[in-house]
């Protein structure tokens, strides 16, 4: 029973469904056909489906994005991470994730960085194996009024200096 | 479908439309499948916020309602007998007050609360559409006193209310979603309606009660809280100034009573309500909100109304204060070990800091900022002595003027803070960091230039004081300290980060402690030259120059001196506080590095290697405090090599090892007496010949802060004793095999020292 | 009928009719090649109820009817005719 890995097509309104069905039967928060669309259209290059041998549809997902944060450095952000409930504890998230991540580093990202609920323990060992760090709380972040840490791993050295420092002439040629 | 058919025709919405439906169907069918057609200006991102037409959790549509609940009518009268309408009217009443409870205190929305009341929708629309401020557009017309005259004012005060947590949530302190909801369904929350006006209606209710429904008694102590409850609205420091001022005291306690009264009344059965309380609302309603479920009270309301006012009462205590330093102590203490309700907490500094550019109507801003300074490190200084005799229009003054506003605007901020929810908190000392460091470096550029003025102070040692920048960085180091421990409290740091955190907030304590004994020196030396002017006085001849002097004496004796000797206690005051962090942290930093010396721990993130790297990953933690110039960051290699400093090694590692862990224990035992003194200080000040640690108004939160270190250097220092038997004299392999280093909190403990403790590894 | 293109009703009002009996009118601000809209400033309509909603997705299988305004194609019409007599 192998697993394998691969983008997701965008041209194929199926996956986009599959995306949408892994994702609600998931998670708590409510998400409109156009969450998916907004992530998908825009980085489709940042969209990975999990195949099991024997099944059809695809049993896991990970979706991401990439933007200029602040003028300074290239954020990536994962947005939505879910794994078919019967397909867990394989390493299929980790591997999800990390497929991601390389594609972010080759992308030119800075930092790669997301939220997750406090009290959901096998995200945030999941995320912190990878060098993630907690950078900050959220208060009442989720509508089910958990908190959130908001987690950051930095890929390269300006992810460990501020903006507004990176926005200045000098710094940035120094950078450079 | 005839329904909507009609509806439409009504609407002349049948009319004059083409069907496009087969034609949009064939436009889709030719797009590429992976492309969204938009308006260019219009960002995707926005519409990940829309609602969604049958998704459950998105339209409020598929919101279910009973038949009971759609066919309320506020026009109607329930019950046939007076019984059965009092026995109505009272159980709505008793029910919307404790909708105002389940809003606030369980972070609820107002639809699914206040406004999940018919008769407050039914009110607030017809206030909406037409808002007289005397009320006249807000009627039942059932055609009964009870409701017409009893239940609207009922409604009315709690709408009265709502517009009171409106007005603090407007001021911006706390956060809506995260603190409160405040969503009012676009409805106009009485906004023009004056507080006598409702109090008026309430008190012709009440009449109407006493000699109509003598029998309703619990419906006259609904009323009765009501009454109270909209006269919160008073307090309110905008408010002062149109009306006489109200007995607060007397209000807020009536409330705590009234509501304790209220206690004793079950809960009565949900079929009384008659569908007064439902979901209709966000069903009906123009509605921009995800549907949600309507919180049933739970029988604790009254309690937990209670405990908000006294709450409340707490808050507008800071009022009583009699010295700058007792205000910020108040404000250091009174939100910290139990986060206080959020009406307080938006109340607070509102009431501190007003909009009429005063702190409690009692100083300026300026004032303050200046009082501030002086009841620190400025009084009887070079620069203090001169402003005292300069004239208004003086540079060395406008510049100093100046500063008192830039010091008042980071003020503000570490006032605002205080009352934030913690991660607010964290992130409010995180913001404020820069602004101090900014302000350091303006203010120390005006001290040197100043001593190029021959305008200067100098230390025992012959080095410059500089009061103001000493001030500046004494405020710096404690949001420094603040940000980096508050970490601790919100779990953002793993085990590994222990070391590098501990050791940097004692990095940062030993700067705090250098600075107030710089301070304390420089009192001590005005104090002592002040004394020896007297004996100086004695020696003296009589004559012109001995008067002088006995004149200067005197004045510094009744202006300067009293001011000396409060700071000196509340320098060594702080001394002691600061040691007592200083040590704790010192402490977490040697039972970290005995783990790691038996190799169960390591400093660096386990498993940074794939896509970063330890260093970098440590950097990013200590982004925020690369920028900050004073003190310096130590560099990645520092931390490092102070980590191998700290790790016990062969030869000699059980001789080492207990070293080790016996002077943790004595300096532990130090920590526990300094804790003994702070004790001291904050109960003198209750018999108060002067104040020493300023904590009078917050006496019972800051002993219970200090308790809570008291209880976390016990448990530290159990866990070394815990350590020492657990992990033995020798370094052993097969231990990182037994254990594993998890992270616990102290029962009653500090909570920015929580344990790495030994867990036993699950096989 | 009309040569019009998507881009061309973006920005349009359109009466969405949709399941339990609803009518939604609002500006057509996106869709997907599956017909998914999202209008702004949604009206709801009903039998007995007539209420703003803000910024609606409205998936396809949801729609029953999609109509918009006579006058409105026109002008549309109008507009794109006179766009490609300029380019000509």
């Amino acid at each position: 029973m192998s697993l394998s890995y691969r983008l997701l097509d965008s041209s194929s309104v199926e996956e986009l469904k599959h995306v949408q069905r892994l994702i609600d039967a998931d998670l708590s928060e409510p998400y409109s056909v156009y969450v998916y669309r907004y992530f998908l259209n825009q980085w489709p290059q940042l969209c990975y489906l999990a195949f099991e041998e024997n099944e059809r549809d695809p049993v896991g997902c990970v979706v991401c994005k990439y933007e200029e944060h602040r003028g300074a450095r290239l954020r990536g952000y994962i947005g939505m991470l879910a794994v078919a409930q019967q397909f867990r504890r394989r390493g299929i998230a980790k591997e999800l994730v990390a497929i991601a991540i390389e594609k972010m580093q080759t992308l030119g990202c800075d930092e790669v960085m997301l939220e997750t609920e406090v009290e959901n323990t096998t995200a945030l060992s999941l995320y912190e194996g990878f060098g993630f760090i907690r950078l900050k709380r959220m208060f009442r972040y989720y509508l089910n009024q958990g908190d959130a840490f908001k987690l950051i791993l930095p890929l390269t050295e300006k992810s460990c200096t501020r903006s507004t420092f990176l926005l200045q002439p000098e710094t940035a040629l120094g950078l450079g | 479908m005839e329904g909507l058919e009609a509806q439409l025709r009504r609407l002349r919405l049948d009319k004059g439309l083409v069907d496009v439906t087969s034609e949009f169907r064939e436009l889709a069918s030719r797009m590429v499948p992976e492309s969204v057609i938009k308006a260019p200006s219009f960002d995707l991102f926005e519409g990940t916020h829309s609602l969604e037409i049958d998704n459950p959790k998105l339209d409020s549509s598929l919101l279910a309602l009973t038949e009971k609940e759609l066919n309320f009518d506020c026009t109607k009268v329930y019950g046939e007998a007076t019984e059965q309408k009092v026995e109505f009217v009272t159980a709505v009443v008793d029910r919307l007050c404790r909708t105002i409870v389940l809003w606030l205190n369980d972070f609820q929305t107002l639809p699914t609360t206040v406004l999940s009341c018919r008769y407050v929708a039914h009110i607030l629309c017809q206030f909406t559409e037409d808002p007289c401020a005397d009320l006249s557009s807000c009627q039942l017309e059932t055609g009964d006193e009870l409701f017409d005259q009893v239940l609207a004012s009922c409604v009315i005060a709690v709408c009265y209310f709502v517009k009171f947590v409106q007005t603090l949530f407007k001021a911006g302190v706390v956060y809506e979603e995260e603190d409160l909801n405040c969503n009012a369904m676009g409805l106009n929350v009485l906004s023009t309606v004056q507080l006598p006006t409702v109090k008026s209606h309430l008190a012709r209710s009440q009449k109407l009660l006493e000699k109509s429904y003598p029998q309703a008694h619990q419906l006259q102590m609904l009323l009765m809280l009501l009454m109270h409850l909209v006269e919160v609205y008073g307090l309110l420091p905008t408010y002062f100034g149109s009306t006489s001022q109200v007995d607060h005291e007397h209000t807020l306690n009536k409330l705590i009573e009234t509501s304790r009264d209220l206690e004793q009344f079950p809960l009565p059965d949900g079929t009384v309500y008659q569908g007064a309380f439902s979901a209709v609302i966000q069903k009906k309603m123009s509605n921009q909100f995800p549907p949600r479920d309507i919180i049933l009270p739970t029988g604790k309301e009254y309690t937990a109304l209670a405990d908000m006012v006294q709450d409340l009462r707490f808050v507008l205590s800071v009022d009583q204060a009699k010295t700058v330093t007792e205000i910020a102590q108040f404000s250091r203490f009174f939100n910290r070990v139990r986060p206080l309700h959020v009406v307080a907490r938006a109340f607070y500094p509102l009431n501190l800091m007003r909009d009429d550019q005063t702190v409690l109507a009692q100083y300026t801003f300026d004032e303050y900022s200046q009082l501030h300074l002086e009841e620190f490190s400025f009084c009887d200084t070079e620069l203090y002595k001169l402003l005292k005799n300069e004239p208004q229009t003086s540079g060395v003054k406008q510049k100093f003027q100046d500063f008192l506003q830039e010091i008042s605007g980071a003020l503000f901020e570490w006032y605002q803070t205080s009352s934030q929810n913690p991660c607010r908190s964290r992130q409010g000392f995180n913001r404020q960091l820069l602004m101090w460091d900014s302000l350091q470096a303006q203010i120390e550029t005006y001290e040197l230039e100043l001593e190029s003025q021959g305008i200067a102070d100098q230390l025992e040692d012959g080095s410059s004081f500089m009061p103001l920048t000493t001030w500046v960085f004494y405020m710096k180091l404690r949001a420094m300290l603040d940000f980096v421990l508050k970490g601790f409290e919100l779990d953002v740091y793993k085990p590994w980060e222990f070391f590098s955190m501990f050791w940097y907030s004692y990095y940062l304590a030993q700067h705090l402690e250098n600075t107030l004994h710089r301070v304390l020196n420089f009192i001590e030396a005005r104090i002592d030259s002040m004394v020896a002017l007297n004996k100086k006085i004695k020696k003296l001849k009589a004559g012109e120059k001995k008067e002088k002097l006995r004149e200067a004496y005197r004045a510094g004796m009744s202006s300067q001196m009293p001011v000396l000797m409060k700071n000196k206690d509340f320098i060594k005051y702080s001394l002691l506080d600061c040691s007592v962090i200083k040590i704790l942290s010192l402490a977490q930093v040697f039972q970290f590095a005995v783990l790691k010396s038996f190799g169960l721990i390591d400093n660096q993130h386990p498993g940074s290697g794939r896509f970063s790297s330890p260093e970098r990953v440590h950097k990013l933690r200590f982004k925020t405090f690369a920028s900050i110039g004073v003190p310096e960051l130590p560099s990645y290699g520092s931390f490092q090599q102070s980590l191998q400093d700290f790790v016990i090694t062969e030869p000699m590692f059980e001789t080492k090892l207990a070293r080790s862990l016996d002077f943790n224990e004595v300096e532990l035992s130090k920590v526990k007496s300094s804790l003994q003194s702070v004790f001291q200080d904050i109960e003198a000040d209750s018999g108060q010949t002067r104040a020493r640690a300023g904590t009078q108004l917050v006496q019972k939160q800051a002993l219970e802060y200090y308790q809570g270190l008291l209880r976390s250097t016990d448990a530290l220092i159990i866990n070394g004793k815990t350590l020492r038997s657990k992990l033995g004299n020798r370094r052993r392999d097969d231990l990182s095999t037994a254990y594993t280093v998890g992270i616990s909190r102290t029962q009653g403990g500090c909570s920015y020292f929580p344990l790495l403790k030994l867990d036993q590894r699950k096989p | 009928m009309s040569g019009l293109e998507f881009p061309d009703y973006i920005g349009s009002k359109i009466y969405v009719t949709v399941t339990r009996a609803r009518m939604l009118v609002g500006t057509l601000v996106a869709t997907d090649s599956e017909l998914n809209l999202l209008l702004d400033n949604v009206e709801e309509i009903t039998a007995d109820s007539n209420r703003k909603l803000g910024l609606i997705s409205v998936p396809q299988d949801t729609i029953k009817s999609i109509k918009i305004e006579a006058a409105q194609i026109t002008a549309l019409e109008n507009s794109k005719q006179a766009f490609s007599r300029d380019i000509v």
